[in-house]
């Protein structure tokens, strides 16, 4: 078989780090299959920093194999500092091997780790994983986290991310603070809160869709886009729950971006259709509005309030979820005084799933008439609805080429 | 504008050819780095281990990374046309992008280098690496045994 060939090998000599870059780079299966290239090749896979069990290892492409089986055998033939840890497989269920395996990785090494239950009971956490001291980022689908008592916290840790995970209570507000480093926090579907408390010094990033009450940002200087949606609507328990809850945002000094749904804001109305806030969201700059109904006038008072409180919003995006008509909401908007120059500052509004009936038109008519330093509005019609491209919707907004006020950054997308 | 984004420095070549380049782009590199740092600076720095061609083209790379007016999407555009090269070029790149010590070149270009390999079989890997396979029959069958998965 051997050619005689006088090229040199152009890699298999090149420094362990290029060839572990490269190794992972590869999905773990074509690093594995690299161990039959050649003698000095059967061990090269084990050095890779990173294992990643993906998609891949999906039964259907195992044939008789099972995963469960073969996860042991590799994380035994590993050597060399073991950095990233991922195990994110369809139908993958909480087993007790996953604590063997977690036994086996080197805590002081472990900077990224990933385990995603599909189906089937939460698997709750072995205490190993809390002494991956060396810890930036933990993703954990479908667990039960309940640090130790006396736990101090990952102090390198930057991101988590949770989805589905069983949290307590008593416990969780203590980790995040003693997680002085966190850069981004993400929990999706976890443990409903009366209150959530954030202590979180270094945090520029929240994404949240659950349950609570209250939230509450201790010491969160550096926070600049904020994410929050609700499960349920059983949240919204009377009174003040929407004034909590702009109060605690309205406390964040770096706050840019701006998540919430626009039925969160409705208790806002509860003493009557408020003009203003009694806060203002001062740094403000990108206000994204989800669900918004259209139904409602307290609805539109309260998104309409809060916009003409964010004094230096430049951009507002607004997701519709309109199902009714109903014509007191276009004759509120028309009653609107259009010389509302608390709207100036405003340059771009994206309207998604638009389906051009009469409240979505006269709200956009009057952010047009309002907002006097637009620059673009984009409308993406909402295709169950709207059957011409949005053509009929552009022709109402865009008045003939002889009106001044000609409003020719509409544009349908 | 401060004085140290005017600053320049001459990078020579393994073939004595000379390339200007900002101080600002060219500390991308740590191995060049270290050297401003520690003032050690020769005028030029020779780059022993690196030839005209592939300096030429770790400056262009180098000095699209250092553009603080392009977006992220826009250098991972340009990163996916700078990519499109001769597999020996992107090898050559890579043990510059080693000697350099240019971690963001290396990445993109072992990322490529693992994509190819991903739509290799197993025998064009060692054509285009010109791996010489001194496995025997017994233990080629014996390595495929110990992750049978993998070659199922």
């Amino acid at each position: 078989m051997c050619s005689g060939r006088s090229e040199a090998d152009l890699i298999s000599n090149l420094p362990g780090s290029i060839i572990d870059n490269i190794m992972g780079c590869l999905p773990l299966r074509d690093a594995v299959r690299t161990s039959i290239l050649s003698r000095e090749w059967r061990y090269k896979w084990v050095t890779c920093p990173e294992l990643v069990f993906d998609f891949w290892f999906d039964q259907m492409f195992l044939g008789n194999h099972k995963l469960e089986q073969l996860v042991y055998p590799i994380l035994k033939l590993h050597r060399g500092p073991l950095v990233k840890f991922a195990l994110q497989v369809p139908a993958f269920r909480s087993c007790p091997h996953i604590d063997q395996w977690v036994d086996l990785m080197q805590n002081n090494t472990i900077q990224d780790f990933t385990l995603h239950i599909s189906r089937g009971d939460s698997h709750r956490l072995p205490f190993r994983i809390f002494t991956f001291h060396q810890l930036r980022k933990l993703k954990l689908y479908k667990c039960v986290f309940n640090p130790p008592p006396g736990f101090k916290g990952f102090n390198k840790l930057l991101n988590l991310d949770l989805q589905n995970v069983d949290l307590v209570h008593e416990t969780f507000a203590s980790f995040i603070s003693a997680c002085r480093m966190l850069e981004r926090l993400r929990m999706i579907d976890c443990t409903s809160f009366d209150c959530l408390e954030i202590d979180s010094p270094k945090l520029k990033f929240l994404e949240f869709h659950g349950v609570f009450r209250f939230i509450a940002f201790k010491n969160s200087p550096l926070l600049e886009e904020v994410s929050i949606s609700f499960s349920s609507m059983e949240f919204k328990t009377g009174k003040s729950f929407s004034s909590n809850l702009i109060d605690s945002l309205s406390c964040l000094p770096s706050l840019e971006k701006l998540h919430l749904q626009a039925f969160a804001l409705e208790e806002l109305a509860e003493d009557g259709l408020p003009r203003n806030l009694p806060v203002t969201l001062k740094t403000l700059k990108i206000l994204h509005l989800s669900d918004m109904y259209f139904e409602k006038i307290e609805e539109i008072s309260c998104v309409l309030c809060l916009i003409r409180s964010s004094p230096n919003l430049q951009k507002l995006k607004i997701t519709a979820f309109t199902f009714d008509v109903v014509e007191s909401v276009g004759e509120y908007l028309r009653a609107q005084k259009s010389s509302d120059c608390l709207l100036a500052q405003l340059k771009t509004v994206d309207m998604l799933l638009f389906s051009g009936v009469e409240p979505e038109m006269e709200f956009v008519k009057y952010l047009l008439a309002s907002a006097t330093g637009l620059e673009e509005m984009a409308i993406l019609p909402h295709s169950g609805s709207v059957s011409d491209g949005g053509e009929s919707i552009l022709n109402e907004l865009t008045p003939p080429p002889n009106n001044f006020n000609n409003h020719q950054f509409v544009k349908i997308i | 504008m401060s004085s140290s984004e005017e600053r320049k420095l001459i990078l020579k070549s393994s073939d004595n050819e000379e390339f200007v380049v900002k101080e600002s782009s060219a500390v991308q590199c740590l191995t060049i780095k270290n050297l401003v740092e520690d003032r050690c600076v020769s005028d030029p720095i020779p780059l022993a281990n690196v030839d005209s061609k592939i300096l030429a083209l770790v400056i262009e790379f180098m000095e699209k990374h250092a553009e603080t007016t392009l977006s992220n999407s826009e250098k991972k555009e340009f990163d996916v046309e700078f990519v499109k090269k001769p597999f020996d070029d992107l090898l050559e790149l890579i043990l510059a992008a080693n000697y350099l010590d240019f971690r963001e070149l290396m990445d993109v270009l072992c990322n490529t280098c693992a994509k190819q390999m991903e739509n290799w079989s197993v025998e064009e890997v060692r054509e285009k690496f010109n791996i010489q396979n001194d496995y025997t029959v017994e233990e080629e069958k014996a390595a495929r045994a110990e992750n049978p998965w993998a070659f199922e």
